[in-house]
């Protein structure tokens, strides 16, 4: 087991520096000189000329990267060029709670309703509730976060006028929080539950499951008990991939509501054309996802020793 | 930067030391509603408005960079303009009124500015000559290198090329020597207009960035009270504020919460639900629906329902330029050229579509402009909020002529087919054209459209190329899109036409359009302090770039602010870049 961890890890080691490589030659090469983005049209050449000087821009590309490879060992991700010339890494991490926060609760809403619509679905297939929900996955499915979160904003904050639709917790409290994970756990409803309704209708056509019905135990009993745990197996799958995908993903919602998490941070950043606060974000997004990827397989592997052996 | 010896001559006459203040009187004079402040505006305090309410919040689509530190920041921030200080600055009718200078003297020598005793820091510290010195000295980047400064602010490089020296005369007085006359300097560097310098305490500032994150006492109407950098401000008013000009002084609202919300509808929702009390920046397409406070006297709540609009007119402008005539012109001559300032001219070529492309004829080019109706443009697609213009400057800016900048070129269809006719083309041609779509410079898009339909009744078939803004920046910087038949050109706004010339100039960032004429009328303009000869010279300078007829104004752009009915006023200047005089706003309870 051991070995296998250690082996998963040198694996995410190596994909991770893949993506420094590729982040950092796919943002220069395909812009240039950063600072000629960051000046506004009125700055004069002096300024541009002054500027590449003072970030190392006129250095050779493989230079730089030698430099942010350098410095990445140190665990220093660079400083912003925006931002107040801060520490990447110091910005990164003030945006974390925001969408730690944000996709927590969106993934609560996704399971507990998805989940639960999935399962009793697969408990009365055909049925009415079964084809309703199975309209709904679509259309949960089809609709883009942001019409959704529009969508929400305009029934709840300018109809209603019960919900407030800008700003994180911080600045709304915990009602804050309502519209932006409703929006985007409405869209990862739709998958939980088609994941759940198919494999439970698999795991309720197993001999296993007809002879607990056969013991004559309540439907209830049988659903929840006995066929869900073991069709539990790819929702914790799609769980971890959603909300290690959620955590980088989540950049639409959070513009909408204008949520303070790092993925707002990403898109201001390449709009200021921050290229190191740029690569932090994804840096960090990257490690998490990988990270989330690891603990996953490793979890497997504990639960089915047949994985750890090939 | 050497001037020419008989324009150091005629400054020697035209420049008497006095008062530059007089000579700084906008070129078009602001409609007379805005030029009605504060006379036709509430008052604190009088006819039941508060003297004070608790918060005021308001939601933008951006403020510019996010960076507190005016000695290294990134880009122009304007939140600067409620915690940091200026030198001076426009009131609500646009004329350049005392802030932390009360006076500035202008010779050909440099300037004088004699600081309001008052004045001070957040932190109580005096805001004096010597601050002032260590500022000019912070973004000049003096301190680059040392106490954790490592980057010069992003326009710092110019203003080294304006200033060769900083004497502090008294506590209250500080003589700018400038490398040869500078008449546009208050434009540049005093704050007025599109500010490009603030202000801060040096006393924090010169602890280092880091430090000075954890103490930016800067010296406005308000401190700050908590900072999310990208997402949201809150201000809190200084009750000690030290200024008492009627157009800065302590602000009614106690608290000022600014939030960025991209997205323009949900900037709108926010207003409708009553979570914000400004809105900046609503689309054209919502704004239309909205009561305009400029039926009644702008900026005034008209009292007609639950929300209210005023226009920031003319931020920015659009003009179509063609780029292959000058290529041909520029081309033929010797390569190794410097401009009088001893700049090298960059050595153009001839691309390849512009060897031999329709556009050279100039029959083609005006017929081209003829076949737009700038108005239809402006009353159609842009609801009517944007300016149909026929000036290459700002309406409004030090030396825009008003008679050119509200007469757009005739529309006339059937004389642009004549005339296509005539250059050889009845049937038509196809071409490529080039925009980027800006925030803040709303329109672009469907003006590419507008102008698409108007060509195609001429046989002319476009294919537009969007781009990124950046990259349309980066691009014409480097002369990219000058080198292709036509492109949309955007300029953001300038509160002097002196200043905006330097886009028509061999050497500026951009290569703009210009002849010889041209480039020698560019040393001239900024050679005069006398206003009326300057005046005079942009006039022929505007004359020389619209008689080439390779550049031609479309419209002058338009951002709308949205209120809710608790605001009831919200003075500021009817020409302007971008949002101002938020200190200004007066609200009910």
């Amino acid at each position: 087991m051991g070995r296998y961890i250690l082996k998963r890890l040198l694996e995410g080691i190596i994909t991770l520096w893949l993506i420094t490589l590729a982040v950092f030659f796919v943002l220069r090469l395909g812009g240039g000189n950063p600072v000629e983005y960051m000046l506004p049209p009125e700055a004069t050449q002096a300024d541009v000329i002054a500027l590449t000087k003072a970030y190392g821009f006129d250095k050779p590309l493989i230079h730089q990267y030698y430099v942010f490879n350098k410095k990445l060992l140190q665990g220093d991700l660079g400083t912003a060029l925006a931002w107040d010339k801060r520490p990447t890494l110091e910005l990164v991490w003030e945006r974390v709670p925001a969408t730690l926060q944000l996709t927590t609760a969106s993934m609560v809403v996704a399971v507990i309703i998805g989940v639960t619509i999935g399962a009793i679905s697969a408990s009365r297939p055909d049925s009415m509730f079964d084809r309703v929900g199975k309209v709904a996955a679509i259309i949960g499915q089809s609709m883009p976060v942001f019409w959704v979160g529009l969508l929400l904003i305009l029934i709840f904050s300018v109809y209603l006028n019960w919900l407030p639709s800008a700003g994180g917790i911080e600045r709304l409290g915990w009602q804050g929080i309502i519209m932006p994970a409703a929006s985007l756990g409405f869209f990862l409803i739709a998958s939980h539950m088609r994941i759940v309704r198919s494999t439970m209708i698999e795991v309720l056509e197993s001999d296993y499951i007809k002879l607990v019905r056969s013991k004559g135990l309540p439907s209830r009993m049988v659903i929840w008990k006995h066929a869900f745990k073991n069709a539990s197996i790819p929702v914790f799958t799609l769980f971890f991939v959603n909300f290690a995908a959620l955590v980088s993903g989540a950049v639409v919602t959070e513009t909408i509501f204008a949520w303070p998490g790092i993925g707002r941070l990403l898109v201001d950043s390449l709009i200021l054309r921050d290229y190191p606060t740029t690569q932090a974000v994804i840096l960090f997004a990257s490690a998490f996802i990988v990270f989330i990827n690891i603990l996953v397989d490793v979890m497997y592997a504990w639960l089915d020793p047949r994985i750890r052996v090939s | 930067m050497e001037f020419r010896r008989f324009n150091l001559k005629s400054l020697a006459i035209a420049s008497a030391t006095g008062l530059f203040l007089a000579s700084l009187a906008s070129g078009e004079p602001a409609n007379a509603q805005s030029k009605a402040w504060p006379d036709a505006y509430p008052k604190k305090g009088v006819a039941g408005v508060p003297e004070s309410v608790d918060k005021l919040t308001i939601v933008v689509d951006s403020w510019g960079s996010n960076d507190l530190n005016p000695w290294n920041a990134s880009q122009v921030n304007f939140l600067s303009d409620y915690y940091q200080l200026r030198l001076m600055m426009q009131n609500p009718n646009g004329d350049l009124v005392p802030a932390w200078a009360t006076e500035v003297k202008h010779t050909e020598k440099g300037l004088t500015f004699k600081l309001n005793p008052k004045a001070k820091f957040a932190d109580g510290t005096p805001a004096d000559a010597e601050a002032l010195k260590k500022n000019f000295d912070g973004f000049t980047g003096k301190y680059v290198g040392t106490a954790g400064y490592e980057a010069p602010l992003w326009n710092g490089a110019k203003a080294k090329t304006f200033i060769k020296s900083v004497k502090v005369v008294s506590p209250t007085e500080v003589f700018v020597e400038t490398k040869g006359p500078k008449p546009t300097f208050m434009w540049n560097l005093g704050g007025n207009g599109y500010h490009l310098y603030w202000y801060g305490n040096p006393t924090q500032l010169l602890k280092g960035p880091k430090e000075y994150l954890k103490n930016p006492a800067g010296g406005g109407p308000y401190k700050i009270k908590k900072w999310d950098p990208g997402n949201r401000i809150v201000l809190e008013r200084r009750d000690d504020f030290w200024a008492d000009y009627p157009h800065w002084r302590k602000p009614q609202v106690k608290e000022m919460e600014v939030i960025t919300v991209k997205d323009p509808a949900a900037r709108f929702a926010m207003l409708k639900s009553g979570q914000a009390d400004i809105v900046y920046n609503l689309p054209w397409a919502l704004a239309k629906t909205l009561n305009r406070s400029e039926d009644g006297v702008r900026g005034v709540n008209p009292g007609k329902g639950r929300e209210w609009t005023q226009t920031y007119k003319a931020n920015g402008m659009l003009t179509l330029t063609f780029g292959c005539s000058i290529q041909k012109r520029e081309a033929a001559k010797p390569a190794g050229r410097k401009d009088q300032a001893g700049v090298d001219i960059p050595k153009w070529k001839v691309s390849k579509v512009c060897e031999d492309h329709p556009t050279l004829d100039r029959r083609v080019r005006r017929a081209l402009n003829m076949a737009i109706d700038k108005r239809a443009l402006s009353a159609g697609p842009h609801f009517g909020l944007s300016n149909p213009i026929g000036s290459i400057f700002h309406a409004g800016s030090f030396g825009s002529r008003p008679d050119k900048v509200k007469t757009p070129t005739a529309f006339d269809l059937e004389g642009a087919k004549k005339l296509l006719k005539e250059a050889g083309y009845e049937k038509g041609f196809s071409m490529e054209g080039h925009f980027g779509q800006f925030a803040g410079r709303p329109g672009i898009p469907e003006a590419a459209d507008f102008i698409s339909s108007s060509w195609e009744k001429l046989g002319v078939k476009m294919v537009w190329k969007e781009h990124d803004p950046s990259d349309f920046v980066r691009g014409f910087r480097a002369g990219v899109f000058s080198n292709v038949p036509v492109n949309l050109q955007t300029w953001g706004r300038q509160d002097h036409s002196g200043v905006q010339i330097s886009w028509y100039h061999a050497t500026s960032g951009y290569v703009g359009m210009y002849n010889d004429k041209v480039e020698n009328l560019f040393f001239d303009v900024t050679s005069t302090f006398d206003p009326e000869a300057m005046k005079k010279k942009l006039a022929q300078f505007e004359d020389e770039v619209l008689g080439l007829e390779e550049t031609f104004p479309l419209y002058g752009m338009t951002l709308v602010n949205a209120y809710s009915d608790r605001v009831l006023s919200h003075p500021t200047v009817e020409h302007s870049p971008h949002f101002k005089h938020y200190d200004l706003v007066l609200m009910r309870k």
